[in-house]
């Protein structure tokens, strides 16, 4: 046994423990991404997950539109649009959030809407089925198009 | 190399300790503060016994001076140390950070209490009238009996107070004597304020040329209801604020994205059945990193669920947000986050 080395190496072992401990203390406030007024309680509850599958039929993924005037055409798979908002949740009943660049411009309880009047240029749709209770599914049901507007 | 790694560690420890404690006092008087020096201690130790070995125990192995016993003597010596190190580590993962333990000390409001005006008819008197807490219910009143004109305390015989409800004339007068207090105050303590309501309190001054009456009116204070705040945060989904309301039921809040950038905050309403709470109205307003507070442009999507579409700086961002059911009662409630 060449004492030397094992020094260096049982040194090492000790500085990458100290380092583990260090990070684990580190931790602590490393995961809370907010914090609310007192006393906050974290509690990681479980979102279901939703057997649903939402594709935008219209406008689809690079489609050109002209005139601005934008239909929202929606398929909705293993799910139903329910108008209720409770907290007493089902994977597959719930609604569409729809956001147009980055803004919730509506929240629908069908599968088609006009679009607001719409500036020319790239726009980014994204829509999602999100349960009862206004909150996402886990993993989000969430899908989004990018098209054009031209004059 | 692993002196220098070492180095690194202490250092990026020490950094960290400095923002999660933050002071003297977040150090010695919180739970966090005391685990992570006895945590330092241990650690200390362990660097110690490291050093020995490596400076002393390996050069006399390698001299033939000291036998494997004497390491492995070390050895056991450092697992001993080690083992409550893991346990002072899980125990600061649980705990608060001294930091926001002493912020949240630091933001918890003083006492309540209600502080009233007058004088009397002749402007020769004027009270300040201090009711604490200021509700219905036992009160500690603190007259200050000043001159009119020159602010001076004066020199009274005697200080009472009468009690009456206009509104309620079936509730009878009452009233309480003070007791000299020093500097022109006077104090005691009574629960003359039975009721909630709008008190005609009159102060009765009895000084050496005369008595003098000052008359003031009451609002009892409303008790603000300390609000539970649950936090859930789940990798890939928004954090999400359950306030549970005072009159019952909840507002969840939830900041979509949540990162700098757009954002929509959604605020849903529910009764204590999970149902959506139907709302007259619901105003928020949110507080930015720099402390500038702005009124929010709130969309109603359905009864109970309001909207807001945020532009959001990264910090730390307030959110008052209150509400009127169609039942006619209010609700409030804050919430914080840090944007990233």
């Amino acid at each position: 046994m060449n004492p030397s080395r094992t020094s260096h190496g049982r040194t090492l072992a000790c500085a990458a423990a100290l380092a583990l401990l260090l990070g684990l203390a580190g931790c602590s406030s490393g995961g809370s991404g907010g914090q609310a007024t007192s006393p906050p309680s974290t509690a990681a509850a479980q979102r279901p997950a939703s057997p649903a599958k939402l594709i935008i039929e219209s406008p689809h993924n690079g489609q050109v539109v002209k005139g601005g005037g934008v239909q929202l055409r929606l398929d909705l798979r293993n799910a139903k649009v329910v108008a209720a908002t409770t907290t007493n949740i089902r994977p597959d009943r719930g609604h569409v959030h729809v956001m147009l660049d980055g803004r919730l411009i509506s929240m629908n309880y069908g599968l088609q809407e006009a679009l607001p009047k719409l500036a020319p240029g790239t726009h980014v749709l994204q829509v999602e089925f999100v349960a009862a209770d206004h909150l996402p599914f886990d993993p989000r049901i969430l899908t989004q198009a990018a098209f054009e507007v031209r004059q | 190399m692993a002196t220098v790694a070492l180095g690194l560690v202490l250092i990026t420890g020490l950094a960290r300790a400095l923002v999660e404690v933050g002071s003297w006092h977040g150090l010695l008087d919180t739970s966090f503060g005391r685990t992570l020096l006895v945590k330092g201690a241990l650690v200390a130790g362990l660097v110690a016994i490291g050093a020995a070995n490596r400076f002393r125990v390996v050069p006399a192995l390698r001299a033939g001076r000291a036998g494997l016993q004497t390491l492995r003597g070390t050895v056991r010596a450092e697992l001993a140390i080690a083992i409550p190190i893991l346990v002072a580590a899980a125990l600061l993962s649980e705990l608060p950070p001294a930091a926001f333990v002493s912020q949240a000390a630091a933001n918890r409001q003083p006492a309540p209490a209600v502080v009233v005006n007058g004088d009397d008819y002749a402007t020769t008197t004027r009270v300040q009238l201090t009711v604490t807490p200021g509700g219905a219910g036992p009160n500690r009143f603190v007259a200050k009996v000043v001159d009119y004109d020159t602010g001076q305390p004066v020199t009274a015989e005697r200080v009472s107070l009468r009690f009456s409800l206009p509104a309620r004339p079936d509730v009878g007068a009452s009233s309480l004597d003070l007791k000299p207090a020093g500097e022109g105050a006077w104090q005691g303590q009574g629960s003359q304020l039975s009721i909630a309501g709008r008190w005609s309190v009159s102060v009765l001054v009895g000084r050496p040329g005369g008595a003098v009456t000052v008359p003031l009116r009451l609002q009892t204070r409303t008790a603000e209801p300390s609000q539970q705040v649950r936090v859930s945060r789940t990798p890939g989904q928004p954090t999400v604020y359950t306030i549970t309301l005072a009159q019952g039921g909840s507002l969840q809040g939830y900041l979509d994205p949540g990162r700098s950038g757009r954002n929509v905050l959604h605020l849903t309403w529910f009764d204590p059945q999970g149902r959506e709470l139907p709302l007259s109205g619901a105003r928020a307003s949110a507080t930015a990193p720099s402390g500038a507070a702005d009124r929010l442009s709130l969309q109603r999507f359905s009864t109970g669920h309001f909207v807001a579409n945020l532009d959001l700086a990264a910090g730390r961002w307030s959110f008052t947000v209150s509400a009127t059911s169609r039942a006619g009662s209010s609700t409030s409630a804050k919430f914080e986050q840090v944007i990233r």
